[in-house]
């Protein structure tokens, strides 16, 4: 600075001069900085969604193709409602394919349960009161629906697989219904959920299913035909109805059970003195 | 904005507000909501039912099968915006809010008497009723720790290695840097 001597001749004028320039200079960075951040932030924005794309893609990718390769589901047939109908299995309206138990008078209140035989919920809830629910219905307290569903056959394909017995929820249902046609209905129910496997998914052979037959009592005739029944996979089309009703009607999970259509919790479910007084009120309305 | 902060608590912000503790929470939030949203988009049918199970009154089934993709993505979001730190404040404010509502939800269903999975990471649906005042009670608390974490986020979102950072504040102006200039300038 002091080595120029023309700088000096200039010198009014430059404090003025000093800070234009140094206010442009300040315009000029701020100015790229802006840019800057402007491209940071388009270029971060970008990055974020190619990644979250990559992420969620790459999810329902493996998704899609672990289903099919961890394991295989039985051929189902497709729903129909025409499909064959245990004995005494509700054909329509709002308990379609539902199992009616008991001697209850149709003025009783009405006790629709939901059960997948692999649901450990459900299991633990029969043990606590399946006798209980049981004696509402054969004591003409409560009008009773055993509705089955096998949505756990879908979360449960490899497991299943792996124990040889894929779509056990289904298989079990089927193989209810033909326990049903013996004249089995409670018999064949309470013992599939007495034999539920630990851990869940080691689900039921075809000869854990015909030895459930035999527990039941069905013996003789009624037996060959019971395993003749359970062979063909006779009601299969009816356990694939109720499934697809209950996935209609976003059923919250197993056990579900609804009195007069009102949904009842799993504590008052398993506590017998709960859901005797629970029946009695809705008797009463 | 920091320089106000900075201005009223000096200490405030050093010590509560410390950048590395904002990369911690940053770090462990984005884990969670990642693995969350992860484990539930590789079973969609899974998430759709656990989202039923929750009881939410007017909740159909199609509904829920839109939002047991929606949840998942939307956390997954969360957790990439958390990780690299862009609009690391409003990620935060959202991630609180949703933590807010899973509390909200796990609190009203277990007050309603039921039974389930909170399906947090996957699963879900109705379970036994054993041990379940345990369950939900880790479970809310787990969730109130997130919220907290995010809480903390939304007040002090200028952290360690993160985008937002990298980005120019509003640049404090003192007069080192008034001197800067007119050198550059001269």
């Amino acid at each position: 600075m002091s080595t120029s001597g023309s700088d000096k001749g200039s010198k009014p004028t430059s404090a003025r001069d000093r800070r234009d320039k140094a206010a442009a200079a300040r315009a000029a960075q701020e100015a790229s900085e802006k840019r800057r951040d402007r491209t940071i932030k388009i270029i971060g924005g970008v990055a974020v969604l190619v990644i979250v794309g990559a992420i969620v893609g790459g999810a329902v990718w493996q998704s899609r193709s672990s289903s099919t390769s961890n394991g295989t589901s039985i051929a189902l047939p497709t729903p129909n409602p025409d499909a064959a109908l245990p004995k005494g299995v509700v054909n329509s309206g709002d308990n379609a394919y539902a199992v009616p138990y008991g001697t209850a008078p149709t003025t009783a209140p009405v006790l629709q349960l939901w059960e997948d035989f692999q649901c450990p919920a459900c299991a633990s809830v029969e043990k606590a009161n399946g006798q209980g629910i049981e004696e509402l219905a054969t004591g003409g307290k409560a009008q009773l629906f055993w509705r089955p569903t096998a949505f756990l056959d879908a979360k449960l394909v490899a497991d299943n697989t792996k124990a040889g017995a894929p779509s056990s929820s289904m298989r079990a249902i089927a193989a209810w219904g033909c326990a049903i046609d013996a004249g089995k209905a409670a018999e064949f129910h309470n013992v599939v959920f007495a034999n539920q496997p630990t851990p869940e998914g080691a689900g039921y052979t075809e000869a854990a299913l015909l030895d459930f037959g035999k527990q039941s009592g069905i013996s003789g005739d009624a037996y060959t035909t019971f395993e003749k029944c359970v062979k063909d996979g006779t009601y299969l089309g009816w356990a694939v109805n109720s499934l697809q009703l209950f996935n209609d009607k976003a059923v919250p999970g197993t056990p579900a059970a609804f009195l007069n259509g009102t949904e009842v919790p799993n504590e008052v479910l398993a506590d017998k003195a709960k859901l005797d007084a629970a029946v009695a009120a809705a008797a009463k309305t | 904005m920091a320089n106000e902060m900075t201005a009223v608590k000096p200490s405030t912000r050093r010590i509560w507000g410390h950048p590395v503790i904002g990369l911690i929470f940053r770090i462990v939030l984005a884990g969670i909501l990642a693995f969350a949203g992860i484990s539930k988009l590789l079973e969609p049918s899974g998430a759709r039912s656990a989202i039923i199970a929750y009881r939410i009154p007017g909740m159909t089934g199609d509904i829920a099968g839109v939002l047991g993709w929606l949840l998942p993505a939307g956390e997954v979001l969360l957790a990439v915006l958390l990780l690299v730190g862009l609009l690391t404040r409003w990620a935060a404010i959202l991630t609180a809010i949703l933590m807010c509502a899973f509390i909200i939800g796990i609190g009203s269903v277990w007050a309603r008497g039921y039974s389930i999975d909170c399906g947090c990471f996957g699963g879900g649906g109705d379970v036994s009723e054993s041990g379940k005042t345990w369950r939900y009670s880790s479970e809310i608390l787990r969730d109130l720790l997130f919220a907290g974490m995010a809480v903390w986020l939304a007040v002090w979102p200028k952290t360690l290695f993160s985008l937002d950072r990298t980005q120019s504040q509003p640049r404090e102006r003192d007069d080192s840097d008034e001197l800067e200039f007119q050198e550059a300038a001269r």
